[in-house]
């Protein structure tokens, strides 16, 4: 070893950054400086020698073909490791993120939910610029132009009055916005979804429809693959199990909340919307005992849904829990989170998004 | 002008509002006497590539295509059936671009679909597919499958566990895993960028 790459071994040996490092590990015909398999990092420390023309020719042709092999090349100067050790740790650090905390440059979602009676917005809505503040179509692309990363559109009546198809809505807002979308209340059958599909809805949602007819889920993804079917969860707390309720938690039913989030996703949900109706309109904050533990124990992504009351919440709900993506309606429609901030904040606690 | 493939492969009323927002003129492709209409083409697609691979076949389209000597850009899906094979139900593709189509799920830890906003890096100087776009910007993802790595033909990446194309381009053929009508205003740049590309 070259003294600059002692320096540094110093500092990797006896996984002090975390993980197991290994130094002059042959890699197909190369031989990498410093190896972290975990991460499938190299690290290369180069001398003068490397700043001729040929050397310097042959190490990119050689990066080129391991980042090719999915591995990361990182390279150092002498220098760097003798007059700046310490951004030359933080830099490996940055590399060496746990394989489940997001990968790469996946953001954590930001998703306004709109509740939509009637192709009109319900829940109050009071922001500053709006011309009409029940037009769905105008609050979406007020959103989409905030930076919110998704939206969810939910026709609350849909439930009890059957309703079928916001598909014109759907058209209106697919002319106008662009950010995915996802539409939920009412979905039954194949039928309706193709049309939310056609109109331009990135994804659909189901919620009781798949609890009576479980088999809904396996017919739409069949269809449509899994990526446009969201499988939405309401649960509660109730005799200390978390159980899932129907009809916006007056129903309670006889399924436990976790099982049956992992039967949809056997089925074929390409994510998973849950609720938690205890949290919901309380502005306490996430569930995040539970939504850590059913995040835990699914592959696919989870959206986290009731109790947003600050920007700490959503914060604390990312760094505790690692969803994917969190949804609030009324922070935002009364504008007391801004997206903007929330990101800005979000942010500045390195939780990663999209700015 | 802007033709679009049609194939039968999922919904396109997301992409022809996004070109309508830009101004964009387009039309669509049913017969290969179409293809002398347009200037650029566009094959779009979602869900499984295999299934999309026999539809497009069923159309007598894909010789005229392998032929297309002005840009052509596949989105998502589209782009996958531009490369050699996909490991989605183990289908021939058409083999205009000499990579393969690859199964993320036996490959990393992460949650498939690989759905959301994810950092694009972009080779500037290899296409100008990307210009007045920042290298590191966000596009909206939703896939299980990904086109390798591939350094010649790829001239975007992004890293999801893996590394893997973001965008490819051989030749006149371009191809693109995100999906640009829902990516923000970097979408809509990149759609007006592939509406001026020179031939």
């Amino acid at each position: 070893m070259t003294s600059a790459e002692m320096v540094l071994w110093e500092k990797l040996s006896g996984s002090q950054l975390g993980a197991k490092f290994r130094r002059q590990h042959p890699i197909g015909l190369y031989i990498a400086d410093f190896y972290c398999h975990k991460y499938r990092l190299i690290v290369e420390v180069d001398g003068s020698i490397h700043n001729q023309p040929e050397i310097a020719e042959h190490d990119k042709t050689r990066q080129t073909h391991l980042e090719a092999e999915g591995f990361t090349v990182i390279r150092f100067t002498n220098q760097q490791i003798y007059k700046d050790l310490e951004s030359v740790l933080t830099t490996i650090l940055s590399h060496m993120q746990h394989p489940l905390s997001g990968g790469g440059g996946l953001t954590k979602r930001i998703i306004p939910c709109l509740d939509v009676k009637d192709g009109r917005t319900v829940k109050g809505v009071n922001f500053v610029d709006l011309r009409d503040a029940g037009d769905p179509v105008e609050l979406a692309w007020q959103y989409s132009r905030q930076g919110a990363d998704e939206l969810v559109f939910l026709d609350i009546t849909a439930t009890h009055e059957r309703r079928k198809t916001m598909a014109e809505l759907v058209k209106a807002v697919a002319r106008n916005v662009n950010i995915p979308f996802t539409i939920g209340g009412g979905i039954n059958e194949i039928a309706d979804a193709d049309i939310l599909l056609n109109s331009g809805a990135d994804k659909i949602s189901i919620n009781s429809a798949a609890v009576r007819r479980p088999e809904l889920i396996n017919e739409l993804a069949a269809a449509f693959g899994k990526q446009f079917v969201v499988v939405a969860v309401d649960t509660k707390y109730v005799n200390g199990r978390n159980m899932v309720h129907l009809n916006g938690g007056r129903l309670i039913t006889e399924i436990e909340t976790e099982s049956w989030i992992k039967e949809a996703q056997e089925r074929g949900a390409g994510e998973i919307l849950l609720t938690s109706m205890d949290h919901d309109g309380t502005k306490g904050g996430f569930d995040n005992t539970l939504l850590k533990k059913i995040n835990d124990s699914i592959s696919i992504p989870l959206i986290a849904s009731g109790g947003a009351g600050s920007v700490q919440h959503f914060v604390d709900v990312f760094e505790q829990t690692d969803v994917d993506a969190a949804l609030a309606a009324s922070v935002f429609h009364y504008g007391e989170i801004l997206i903007p901030d929330l990101k800005h904040i979000l942010k500045e606690n390195n939780i990663e998004v999209r700015i | 002008m802007i033709g679009i493939v049609s194939y039968g492969a999922g919904n396109i009323f997301s992409l022809t509002a996004a070109l309508e927002r830009q101004g964009i003129k387009y039309g669509m492709i049913h017969k290969p006497e179409d293809f002398e209409r347009y200037e650029r083409y566009i094959i779009p697609g979602v869900g499984h590539a295999g299934a999309a691979m026999s539809k497009l076949n069923e159309t007598g389209l894909v010789p005229y295509i392998k032929a297309l000597k002005k840009p052509v850009l596949g989105i998502c899906v589209g782009l996958q059936l531009l490369t050699e094979f996909s490991e989605e139900g183990n289908s021939n593709l058409t083999g205009i671009v000499p990579a393969r189509t690859l199964d993320f799920g036996e490959k990393i830890k992460l949650k498939v679909p690989h759905t959301g906003w994810n950092k694009v890096y972009s080779d500037q100087s290899a296409t100008e597919l990307f210009e007045g776009i920042s290298n590191e910007a966000y596009f909206y993802f939703v896939h299980s499958y990904f086109v390798e790595f591939n350094s010649k033909f790829t001239v975007a990446f992004a890293d999801y566990g893996i590394k893997f194309s973001a965008a490819v381009k051989k030749d006149n053929f371009y191809g693109v895993q995100f999906h640009p009508e829902k990516s923000g205003g970097a979408g809509e740049k990149l759609l007006k960028n592939f509406s001026h590309l020179k031939e």
